[in-house]
């Protein structure tokens, strides 16, 4: 795709597949409902690196930059629960193995991929499977479908902004909550 | 999301220019990443096409490791030396805990007595009266339905007269403060204190009104080793910890002071303190000549 920079083309095959990790790490780290934002304040500093490609190991380094500010937002809360200091172990396990995780990530959403496309709106998913599937051009999906090339777009954008939202998501086997050994869980409490 | 996937879909139809398109981008780092994460789905459906009539690989499972290792792990923390100790009573009998040590202990008139760290007490049993002096430190008192003479407990000039019930009393830097948990209690001047009363004495003066829910709750948990915090400074739990340290934490960078904390300590051991400090807030802690553990900014 012409469109994506060089850094984009780095996002996605460097950062993208790791997700879930930096999903699980921030929700170690803050409030599950601050969790997504931790991680989305994360790219966009990863994506804003001027020298992208020689970042040696981009999971640590995300996991990283969501670890500093997970501190930063803690040093500005008023007040800390215990919950969310985050044990060891569990960072530990974020930084190790990341090829496994790499391939496990891009496994699963094969799979998940073809649940997600059953669940698109009609027109949607015949407009995504058309274009990508097939291979037909918006010109001829618009002739096949009877409709518009402008409205072939808007069916295309909203199947795409559907999948792409859904695989942001942690995926569906889900690990037990992380029950610190050293705190209790109390109850959230935030202001 | 949406406005991401509208700017794909009218790039690959070729209805807008990819000027317009740099400029939506370049806004902000959110349009950047959303863009980034549509493509992404864009080129994923591709896949698609190699796996369109085969069933989909089920997704391999993960040894959970670090399930593993907290089974193995126990949390260390002040041993509770539990063994009862029956006291015969003579003159004025005393019983102290070192920094960091628990005891519990049982008086001849039955009033079950337990020591936190630091502490020191010392009683005397009468005629079927009984007189407790906390000489420093912290105490829990559980005393009967059975007991039929008086029990007094006495702190510097504070003195309450004990009736059935739980209570607590810990000597703090700049006074003594004694709390109804369960049962009644009078003071000196006569005045009655009933369940989730506390007096604080400041020399001659005392002052009576209802606990805070923290602070019985801390003076309940104490007993089991665990440590309960509302929002207080990291000063003040520092200061909470160091009564069962020896050396003891110091904070060594004031702007950390201002850290404030909330929830359950479940060990009074520094180690877990100091590492949950450092994965949390990038707080370094250092031992320092005198054995001291300096905490600073990361």
């Amino acid at each position: 795709m012409t469109w994506l920079r060089d850094v984009d083309r780095w996002f996605i095959d460097e950062i993208l597949p790791h997700r879930v990790a930096f999903r699980r790490q921030a929700a170690r780290l803050v409030p599950t409902a601050e969790a997504e934002d931790l991680v989305q304040e994360a790219y966009a500093r990863a994506i804003n690196a001027s020298h992208h490609r020689e970042i040696v190991n981009p999971r640590s380094f995300v996991l990283t930059i969501i670890r500093n500010l997970a501190h930063e937002r803690h040093r500005r809360a008023t007040i800390v629960r215990f919950e969310h200091l985050a044990d060891m172990d569990a960072m530990e396990i974020a930084d190790s193995a990341p090829d496994q995780f790499a391939v496990l990530s891009g496994n699963m959403e094969l799979a998940r991929l073809i649940a997600l496309m059953e669940q698109l709106p009609p027109q949607a998913r015949a407009a995504v499977k058309m274009r990508r599937i097939e291979g037909l051009l918006p010109g001829d999906i618009a002739v096949r479908m009877g409709l518009s090339v402008s409205t072939v777009e808007k069916h295309l954008a909203k199947g795409l902004a559907i999948l792409a939202y859904a695989m942001q998501e942690a995926p569906p086997q889900e690990e037990r909550a992380p029950f610190s050994r050293l705190w209790q869980r109390h109850r959230h409490q935030r202001k | 999301m949406e406005e991401a996937a509208g700017w794909l879909a009218a790039l690959d139809a070729g209805s807008v220019t990819p000027q317009a398109f740099e400029q939506w981008r370049a806004a902000d780092p959110r349009h950047a990443i959303a863009f980034a994460q549509v493509a992404h789905a864009f080129e994923q459906v591709e896949r698609l096409r190699a796996v369109e009539d085969r069933p989909a690989e089920p997704a391999p499972t993960v040894i959970n490791r670090r399930g593993m290792l907290r089974a193995g792990v126990l949390a260390g923390g002040a041993s509770v030396a539990g063994a009862l100790l029956a006291v015969r009573a003579t003159a004025r009998e005393h019983a102290e805990t070192a920094i960091g040590e628990r005891r519990a202990l049982v008086l001849d008139d039955g009033t079950r007595i337990e020591l936190n760290t630091g502490t020191r007490i010392s009683w005397r049993i009468d005629k079927g009266d009984s007189r407790i002096w906390l000489e420093r430190g912290e105490i829990g008192l559980t005393v009967p339905a059975s007991l039929r003479g008086k029990l007094t407990l006495e702190a510097g000039s504070a003195r309450f007269t004990l009736g059935a019930g739980s209570f607590n009393a810990r000597q703090q830097p700049e006074s003594f403060d004694f709390l109804v948990l369960d049962g009644m209690a009078d003071s000196v001047r006569g005045d009655g204190l009933t369940a989730g009363a506390m007096a604080r004495v400041i020399g001659q003066n005392v002052a009576i009104g209802p606990a805070d829910p923290v602070t019985l709750d801390r003076a309940r948990s104490w007993k089991d080793g665990q440590l309960v915090f509302e929002g207080e400074s990291l000063d003040f739990v520092v200061a909470e910890f160091n009564r069962y340290l020896d050396p003891r934490i110091v904070i060594a960078d004031p702007a950390l002071s201002r850290i404030r904390l909330g929830g359950r300590f479940t060990t009074t051991n520094p180690n877990d303190l100091l590492t949950a400090l450092h994965a949390s807030f990038g707080i370094r802690s250092q031992r320092s000549e005198n054995g001291a553990i300096t905490l600073t900014a990361g």
